[in-house]
């Protein structure tokens, strides 16, 4: 591997801990006795450990082609709180988290582009293919499902309000969505 | 004058500072500079006779307790009748108490009761009014534990992040130990797990979560800079210490709910932090020392290599 796909690779790894941080607030959000929203909870918190799995499987990709033998120590920094830590209701959490998978998606094509293309020629194909499969895949996949949601969350909460969330959340807390 | 003056005032202040209900003795520090100034005024024993004329009228000893009770009598008439013949410092270290007593009693009725809020909220005939109501999930000392909790919350995340750095460290191809790899992402994962369980303890408890805040010990320790990369003993010899400033904060949190009086003595949150921290704590830091024990005595020979090998083998099947 060379070195500026190095360099975003590793900064990947955090972008992908902040996202984390970023639901595991959501979660925490939701799972308040004033807001009481147990099926968004869980779906947040899960997404929170998901985007952890995700930088261990870049964390493990740097490994197996042979990096993180210094510096290692500068991975992760302390300061991954996340930015926002309410939500007016579920609609606009969903549509948060939707720009957040999108601005993680945006980051990850950012350094295919930078590992395809650089400076000494070094097309790094596997890596390439690696996040385009795999990372692009689950990325697409995931706002696939979350604009979903939020469609129907929308339409729920414009006739019903408060009930259609309601609705909604358990629905999801069951499995059903 | 003076004297409901000074009443009302320092009723006033304690009533704007009980938004943290059960800070007693917050309540008494804002008691003392205004109890000072109508200590000032009532040590004249000319502003007493001043105020007794005024009044013109006594109530017996007996009716002190119910007066206090009622809050209608005028606060005058009380304190001359439980004062009667005392000097005017004494007069003034009396009143000074009452009226820190009934402050605090009146701090005390603050904490209503969710169904009167919601007979109150739902008298209207319009739709339910939306003042708030007091309809949360607390009780006991949450209030007063909630800081220490998230506190708690963001020590394990930082160790959670920690650990996969040293996990990290171990699985590279010039380290190769997955024993130890797989010793320090299960640390990473169980304090990962562990925090999100502690969120959602917190909330249902009634209480929110805030990521920003740090104990104090984990906060300077940022300013040393920390390495993550180091030998085996010395690795799991930083983990040990890691779990012990884990599991000593989880007794500072159970000290903090343990005073005894009844707005900070909480046995359910002592109970949770006694079922869900300190038996994994324990056996946790007993592992790694015995880790430190048997690597110390290998390392200290002509084997140390292959104990190295042999012991990484053991910690992969562990």
């Amino acid at each position: 591997m060379v070195d500026p796909c190095i360099s975003k690779m590793r900064a990947q790894v955090e972008e992908e801990l902040k996202a984390a941080m970023q639901y595991m607030a959501m979660g925490a959000h939701f799972s308040k006795d004033t807001i009481n929203r147990p099926g968004f909870a869980e779906f947040f918190f899960k997404a929170a450990s998901e985007e952890r799995e995700h930088a261990i499987k870049i964390i493990s990709y740097l490994l197996m082609r042979g990096e993180l033998t210094s510096k290692v120590s500068d991975l992760i920094k302390r300061n991954l709180n996340p930015q926002t830590t309410s939500w007016a209701n579920g609609v606009s959490a969903f549509k948060d988290a939707l720009r957040l998978e999108a601005s993680v998606t945006k980051k990850i094509r950012d350094i295919i582009i930078v590992c395809e293309n650089n400076p000494t020629h070094f097309n790094d194909y596997h890596l390439v293919d690696y996040l385009t499969v795999d990372f692009l895949g689950e990325q697409y996949h995931g706002q696939r499902d979350i604009a979903g949601k939020v469609s129907t969350l929308e339409k729920m909460m414009d006739r019903h309000g408060v009930l259609g969330e309601f609705l909604f959340d358990k629905k999801m807390l069951d499995g059903e969505l | 004058m003076i004297l409901i003056a000074c009443s009302l005032s320092s009723l006033a202040a304690l009533k704007k500072n009980s938004a943290k209900p059960g800070l007693f003795m917050v309540s008494l520090e804002k008691c003392a500079p205004i109890a000072m100034y109508c200590m000032a005024a009532l040590s004249s024993s000319s502003t007493w006779a001043l105020i007794l004329d005024m009044q013109g009228s006594t109530i017996s000893a007996e009716t002190a307790a119910t007066v206090q009770a009622k809050k209608t009598a005028t606060i005058t008439d009380f304190i001359s009748s439980v004062t009667g013949n005392q000097t005017g410092i004494m007069k003034a270290i009396i009143v000074f108490a009452i009226l820190c007593g009934a402050a605090y009693a009146a701090e005390d009725s603050k904490t209503t009761l969710c169904f009167d809020d919601v007979v109150r909220g739902c008298k209207t005939t319009n739709k339910m009014s939306q003042s708030p109501i007091s309809c949360s999930s607390k009780y006991g000392g949450i209030d007063y534990a909630q800081e220490y909790l998230q506190k708690y919350v963001n020590h394990h995340f930082i160790r959670s992040f920690e650990y996969l750095l040293m996990s990290t460290h171990y699985a590279n191809y010039e380290k190769n130990r997955p024993g130890f790899e797989k010793l320090f992402r299960g640390l990473s994962d169980d304090t990962w797990k562990d925090a999100i369980e502690l969120i959602q303890y917190i909330t249902k408890r009634g209480g929110e979560m805030n990521f920003n805040l740090l104990s104090e010990e984990v906060q300077s320790e940022e300013l040393n800079g920390n390495n993550f990369e180091l030998y085996e003993l010395n690795a799991v010899a930083k983990a040990l210490d890691i779990q012990k400033r884990l599991a000593v904060e989880s007794f500072a949190g159970h000290w903090e709910v343990s005073r005894k009086n009844m707005k900070f003595y909480d046995p359910e949150i002592s109970y949770h932090l006694e079922e869900e921290f300190m038996p994994k704590h324990r056996d946790m830091i007993r592992k790694l020392a015995g880790y430190t024990t048997d690597l110390r005595s290998m390392l200290d020979g002509p084997d140390s290599s292959l104990a190295l090998f042999l012991f990484d083998e053991y910690l992969q099947k562990q």
